[in-house]
């Protein structure tokens, strides 16, 4: 099973991705010296690119990235599991729940190093090409990543699975909140001594050995160039440092025995469900033989009476039958169309929603100043929905069914489009009401906004193929963009919303990302089995 | 609608040959599809509903290409796959009005034919219930119902009574009986009766080739005088297996009643009347 996962995700597009782009961040974050930026920058003294400093750069950005991405490579090694023959193997206890669940941790934690290993041999290549110090002390590059990759590694492989057995009928959910978690955890340990990157370390030891200022200290930024270069030694031990891997491995193991105990009683239930629809059956079946008896009580046939007590052939007093021939066909999009998509789309929307939508609805009334915190929820809430459009065939194994009907390109794909584009209006339409009242001028980038959104949604999901870009992406921008007022990145133009050029760029966008979509639906109709 | 497939060949990725120069002629009437587990049925079935293609050869219908023109053959197309998935949320209802309207029916036919169709499939009671609720067999039916929709054509179902009780697939055989007037049917399966109770031909595939294609009467006489019957006893079994292709077995008080192909039978046995399964095992084997 191990083997088999791994050669599973060794293959994924997914896994190459982050590779090739694990070893351009590396040539990123150790930037050549004209480039402009440095970083791990305390106010402004930054290390030579000596082994130490390299070491310990790819450590924490190793870190800090692929405790992001790494969840999102390694989720759905289950949910696959159970949605392929695999999943019923295991369910008929061929593999007992420990084993199963201690392969997937490891096979997870196999891939999370390869990928650090790489990570690793690039850091080497670099120091050479940068060549500020050609003596390669590997024993430093490696001991950053021995004391806080590994055992980051080991907390996020643990990690990744209790959140898919606790996710698993709604994986989007779960990547959603992981990414909050992230969010709200990583910067905590820049700033405390529960030092998870390594990086407040190197902060404590420059801010002691050469700057008294206490103002600033990024881990990439322009900061105030020229850099004072200073020759970083390497980790100095003190016995706090043993603090942190200590508490991941507590709660790696607390995960993965809760895991354990989670997933048997997840099994069993599933188990126990599979004999219950046998019992249903059964039961149907059972129904069938007493009612067709009446039926040929009433009708006096004793002989098939007796050939249903005999044997099972029981559809012999079948109803007379017939199917019309009779139908109608349509050429043009209706509104039908949409109205279905949309069925299929949004579901039925719960009451906790619809709730939730309410009081947002009402806040909207106060006043413009609550207009960017209504923005950002606002924003956020189309997501799970807007990461399947696309490939909703796909995700639900029915590209057989769908892909065989006539002209689908040309009937499906504008209704698709507008019903995605309805819901994200509807979603956001408190921020709209905000706008009508107290910003105008706003309406116009919320349609664009809209439009936008949809567009990258379903050229991302189509390009990947999965839910997860689109995600991943999406909260990235949402968290920049809207949340931390990075400006050009703010589709949703709340911070920034004065007439500008970037409305005619993002309405650019979204006409080349329309188009693009369109082509890359049409391959994907085409070639819905290899 | 008349179907012609010529020399088609698919090698997946892989390297998997799946068919090799298959060629078939089909008009309307019931095709029944046999063969072995892999023996390219699938696959073939794929081709012809348009879903994937083939890596060499043509098929057309009604002399379009459906390779170059897919939409025409699509519009007359009704097709269950062997494996396939539902939208979870939708109810059956919903669902088979999502496709009927993929495929372009009028919203007013619609709803008609999925009403017949519920009732007709003995899923009138669970029409508003979500999919994700429906057994196996139920799901099956409601795969049935949307090949159905569009009154096509051409309907091919890929092991079609999968999964249905006994009652649901005598009900499938005769409805396909009831359809196949002026439609081309093209039916797999593994159940050689459902195949024999419906099939107005029958062609049998083997290793991604045709092997044959006729009627089942004239299958039937191609091994007629071959099969035999003895009474051996039940420690007999394992050495008569290797030297006869055994087709059935009974057993009965005074031994086990065997029945087995051959050409050269032993002395006394009594030639019987050969039924189709055993038709189908002696051309599989090519000897
Ligand atoms: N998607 C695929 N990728 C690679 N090989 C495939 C794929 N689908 C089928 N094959 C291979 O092609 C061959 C034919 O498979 P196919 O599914 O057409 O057989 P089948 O006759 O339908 O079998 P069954 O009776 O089991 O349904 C098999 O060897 C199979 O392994
Ligand atoms: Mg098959």
């Amino acid at each position: 099973m191990l083997k088999t996962n791994l050669r599973i995700k060794f293959r994924q597009r997914g896994f190459q991705y982050i590779l090739i782009a694990a070893i351009f961040l590396n040539l990123i974050f150790l930037p050549d010296r004209d480039a402009g930026y440095n970083t791990l920058l305390v106010d402004d003294y930054t290390g030579f690119y000596n082994s130490a400093f390299i070491g310990l750069t790819t450590a924490v950005l190793t870190v800090f990235f692929m405790s992001l991405f790494g969840f999102y490579l390694l989720s759905g090694l289950i949910i696959e599991d159970y949605n392929t023959e695999v999943g019923q193997v295991i369910a008929t206890t061929s593999v007992n729940d420990k084993e199963y669940i201690l392969g997937k941790f490891i096979s997870n934690f196999v891939i999370l190093m390869v990928i650090d290993l790489i990570i690793i041999c690039t850091a080497v290549i670099v120091q050479l090409v940068r060549g500020e110090y050609l003596k390669i002390e590997l024993g430093k590059i490696v001991l950053p990543h021995l004391i806080y990759v590994i055992p980051a590694f080991i907390f996020f492989s643990a990690l990744t699975i209790l959140f898919e057995l606790l996710f698993r009928s709604r994986p989007s959910f779960g990547n959603i909140s992981y990414f909050f978690i992230w969010m709200i955890s990583i910067p905590i340990s820049f700033d405390s001594s529960f030092d998870l990157l390594g990086y407040h370390g190197y902060e404590v030891y420059i801010r002691n050995n050469f700057s008294s200022l206490y103002e600033n200290s990024i881990i990439l930024g322009t900061g105030d160039l020229p850099a004072t270069f200073v020759e970083y030694p390497g980790i100095i031990f003190n016995i706090s440092m043993i603090i942190p891997p200590l508490v991941l491995f507590i709660l790696t193991g607390i995960i993965l025995n809760s895991s354990i105990k989670y997933f048997d009683r997840f099994s069993l239930s599933e188990r126990k469900m599979e004999l219950k629809i046998n019992d249903y059956n059964r039961r149907l079946a059972e129904y069938k033989i007493k009612y067709q008896r009446i039926i040929s009580i009433f009708k006096r046939n004793k002989k098939s009476t007796d050939e249903i007590q005999t044997n099972n052939e029981i559809g012999l007093a079948e109803p007379e039958y017939s199917i019309s021939k009779v139908i109608k066909t349509s050429k043009t999009i209706t509104l039908d169309n949409i109205k279905i998509e949309f069925k299929q789309l949004v579901g039925t929307i719960s009451y906790k929603w619809k709730l939730f939508y309410l009081i947002l609805l009402s806040i909207s009334f106060i006043d413009s100043s609550i207009l960017s915190s209504i923005g950002m929820i606002v924003w956020l809430i189309p997501i799970v929905k807007l990461s399947k459009i696309g490939i909703q065939e796909r995700l639900n194994s029915i590209e057989e069914l769908v892909f065989s009907t006539p002209n689908l390109l040309k009937k499906q794909f504008l209704s698709m489009f507008v019903s995605a584009l309805l819901f994200v209006m509807m979603a956001t339409s408190p921020f709209l009401l905000n706008l009508i009242l107290f910003r105008p001028i706003g309406i116009i980038g919320w349609i664009i906004s809209s439009i936008f959104l949809v567009s990258s949604a379903l050229v991302l999901n189509m390009i990947a193929n999965n839910e997860k870009l689109f995600t991943i992406i999406y909260l990235i921008v949402w968290y920049l963009g809207p949340a931390n007022q990075l400006n050009w990145i703010d589709f949703t133009f709340i911070q920034d919303y004065m007439l500008t050029l970037r409305y005619s760029i993002f309405a650019f966008l979204s006409i080349l990302l329309i188009i693009f979509g369109i082509f890359l639906r049409k391959r994907q109709i085409d070639n819905a089995y290899p | 609608m008349d179907i012609v497939i010529n020399d088609v060949s698919k090698v997946y990725k892989e390297g998997t040959k799946a068919l090799s120069n298959f060629s078939l002629e089909l008009s309307p009437g019931i095709i029944g599809l046999l063969g072995p587990n892999g023996a390219g049925k699938s696959t073939l079935m794929r081709i012809l509903s348009t879903i994937q293609k083939q890596t060499s050869g043509t098929i057309t219908a009604d002399g379009i290409n459906i390779s170059k023109d897919p939409d025409y053959l699509r519009s007359n197309l009704g097709y269950l796959p062997q494996y396939f998935g539902i939208y979870p949320n939708l109810t059956a209802n919903e669902f088979l009005t999502y496709l009927a309207v993929l495929k372009g029916i009028d919203k007013q036919s619609a709803k008609d034919k999925i009403d017949e169709l519920l009732v007709f499939l003995n899923l009138d009671h669970a029409k508003n219930k979500k999919l994700k609720e429906f057994s196996g067999g139920m799901k099956q039916r409601v795969g049935i119902a949307q090949a159905l929709l569009n009154d096509p054509k051409v309907l091919i179902v890929d092991e079609p009574t999968a999964g249905l009780d006994p009652v649901e697939r005598r009900r499938f055989t005769n409805l396909l009986t009831e359809l196949s007037e002026d439609k081309l049917i093209i039916l797999s399966s593994h159940i050689v009766s459902d195949i024999e109770s419906t099939a107005t031909d029958i062609a049998i595939i083997n290793k991604g080739m045709n092997v044959v294609k006729d009627t089942p009467e004239a299958l039937l006489s191609k091994v007629k005088g071959m099969v035999y019957k003895t009474i051996i006893q039940s420690h007999e079994l394992s050495d008569f297996r290797k030297n006869h292709v055994i087709t059935s077995t009974y057993r009965k008080a005074e031994g086990v009643e065997v029945r087995y192909l051959t050409s050269n039978p032993i002395a006394d046995d009594i030639a019987v009347v050969p039924n189709l399964e055993e038709a189908y095992i002696y051309l599989i084997r090519g000897d």
